[in-house]
């Protein structure tokens, strides 16, 4: 349980725990809406 | 016992009710005379407002307090709960929201019936009512904690409180106001969350969240500061909880409502953008002030339950800890207003007047379903006082929904056969249930595969090897069914 999977945040330097949280978790949610996106523009492309 | 917190907080139920209701009885009275425009005003919500219903409807108990107490365990990453919800409402917003649109319907039992007649209307209906019934016992958890955190009493006898305060709340606020109230709530806990863990951090040792951080890192937790957590944390609580809230929550009524009010398609799909950061960075602070309450001994001392709302009475300002608490405390009670509207309306309506008494009158049925509401919030008091973890225990409940997301995408883009339909359902509920209630999973050596992974796996392979073998009418996207109905939407819209 103690092997830590590294959060991309930490490697940018930022250290406060709460900007680290916080910036972690904005840019996966953009990556997120970014994915979920592009495979619903193709979907629809598919389907016209 | 903080006696002020205590009355600030009662204040600020009494005047919001009173607040909401009084606006709403103006607001119905003014649209009296112009009810056409009302009627399409509905279908007419511009981006903003779609896009902050969309986020602060789902905000509940499970964001809140259900964060707060699994950061204890899990840390950081915790805030998946949230991060599932950013991905229903992809979800939502992408795919399921334009399909209710499309076909004109609001309710999940009504497409169920569009698509598979009304067995599977039944039994889905009846699987939901207890589901809801289920949510309602960690709804009244959620009150027992908020008193327990004002009062200094256990979380039990804040419960049975809850329960009481609950029942007056459905009696005294009504349906109609809960919608409004969940709103003006969610937006108060939002800014109230925002500013509380600003102020937690001055009370902290150097003015910020280091003392937090290095409290974990010095005990060899550092993977608690991680909202990525460890590869165990990932399978078993990040994508299991993924799973459970995308495929239990993707039709979900609370969501459809605002997406069937949005001014076109285009509206819902743009929402997206405002709406999923909106949810999903809530949970940033709820996990920041769970993970914070483990480090402070004297309200580490408390349990995973009560130490984040105990520490927020204690440390912010009072103004600010009354108005958090009771927008907690507001939000909490609208939804055990309508988890326990929703199964006694069900009994009322399906069982008792179906059933038993064809010829009840309103009054009749009023009556019913005052003691019903009454008989569920007893159990629901009761099955509180066992306090089961409340983020395990909505996920558990989730994965029962999960077949039911599934048996609609097969029925509108694939095959409709109802005996497929209610066979896959039916089998994923067993394996639920065995999941569950038996040492199956110790068997297996799969202990720590959540419900969820049982109930989709089981749901695709007797959906899809059920649809494969079986005959039925083909998907409802592509029947002529369907092009017929866009025809009558497009006529009635022209009149």
């Amino acid at each position: 349980m103690n092997k830590r999977l590294q959060p991309p945040i930490n490697q940018l330097g930022v250290e406060t725990m709460f900007w680290s949280i916080f910036v972690d978790s904005l840019a996966l949610i953009l990556a997120i809406l970014a994915v979920g996106w592009v495979v619903a523009y193709l979907i629809h492309r598919r389907s016209r | 016992m903080k006696t002020g917190i205590l009355i600030a907080v009662l204040i600020y139920e009494v005047v919001i009710i009173l607040g909401v209701g009084l606006w709403l009885a103006k607001r119905s009275a003014s649209q009296v005379h112009k009810e056409g425009d009302f009627a399409l005003a509905g279908r007419n919500l511009p981006v903003p407002v779609v896009a902050i219903t969309l986020a602060l409807t789902v905000l509940g108990t499970a964001h809140i307090l259900g964060i707060f107490e699994l950061s204890w365990f899990l840390g950081a990453a915790a805030i998946w709960f949230s991060i599932a919800h950013v991905i229903l409402l992809v979800m939502v917003c992408l795919s399921t929201g334009l399909w209710v649109r499309r076909l004109g319907l609001t309710t999940v039992p009504e497409i169920l019936d569009l698509l598979y007649g009304r067995i599977t209307r039944l039994i889905v209906s009846c699987t939901m009512a207890g589901v809801v019934f289920g949510i309602l016992t960690l709804e009244t958890q959620g009150i027992g904690i908020i008193i327990s955190s004002m009062t200094g009493w256990s979380i039990r006898n804040g419960a049975v409180v809850g329960a009481i305060l609950g029942i007056c709340y459905v009696v005294f606020a009504g349906m109609k106001e809960v919608g409004w109230l969940n709103l003006v709530n969610a937006i108060v806990m939002y800014l109230g969350l925002i500013l509380a863990t600003i102020f937690l951090a001055f009370r902290l040792p150097g003015g910020n969240y280091d003392s937090v951080a290095e409290y974990y890192t010095s005990s060899g937790n550092d993977f608690m500061l991680s909202i990525y957590g460890t590869p165990e944390i990932f399978f078993a609580f990040a994508l299991g909880t993924t799973i459970a809230v995308v495929f239990s929550q993707g039709i979900n009524q609370m969501l459809m409502q605002p997406c069937m009010s949005a001014e076109s398609e285009k509206t819902i799909r743009r929402a997206l953008w405002i709406a999923a950061p909106l949810n999903g960075m809530f949970g940033v602070f709820a996990v920041v002030i769970g993970l914070t309450a483990k480090t402070v001994p004297e309200f580490a001392a408390l349990g995973p339950k009560v130490a984040a709302t105990t520490m927020l009475v204690n440390y912010l300002p009072p103004w600010l800890a009354a108005l958090l608490l009771a927008s907690f405390l507001a939000a909490i009670l609208s939804t055990f207003a309508m988890t326990s509207l929703a199964p006694a309306t069900i009994f009322t309506v399906d069982i008792y007047k179906n059933l038993y008494r064809p010829k009840a009158t309103e009054a009749d049925m009023a009556r019913v379903m005052r003691i019903t509401i009454i008989i569920l919030a007893v159990i629901a008091m009761t099955v509180a006082a066992f306090l089961p973890p409340i983020l395990a225990a909505i996920n558990w409940l989730f994965s029962w929904l999960v077949p039911v997301f599934w048996v609609v995408v097969f029925g509108l883009f694939w095959k409709r056969s109802s005996t497929v339909a209610v066979s896959t359902l039916i089998a994923a509920w067993i394996a639920n249930s065995a999941w569950s209630f038996t040492s199956l999973p110790q068997a297996l050596n799969m202990a720590d595969v959540p419900n969820a992974y049982v109930t989709l796996a089981v749901t695709l392979a007797v959906g899809v090897i059920g649809n494969l073998m079986a005959s039925g009418s083909g998907g409802f996207f592509k029947a002529a069914e369907y092009r017929a109905r866009l025809n009558e939407q497009a006529a009635a819209a022209a009149d």
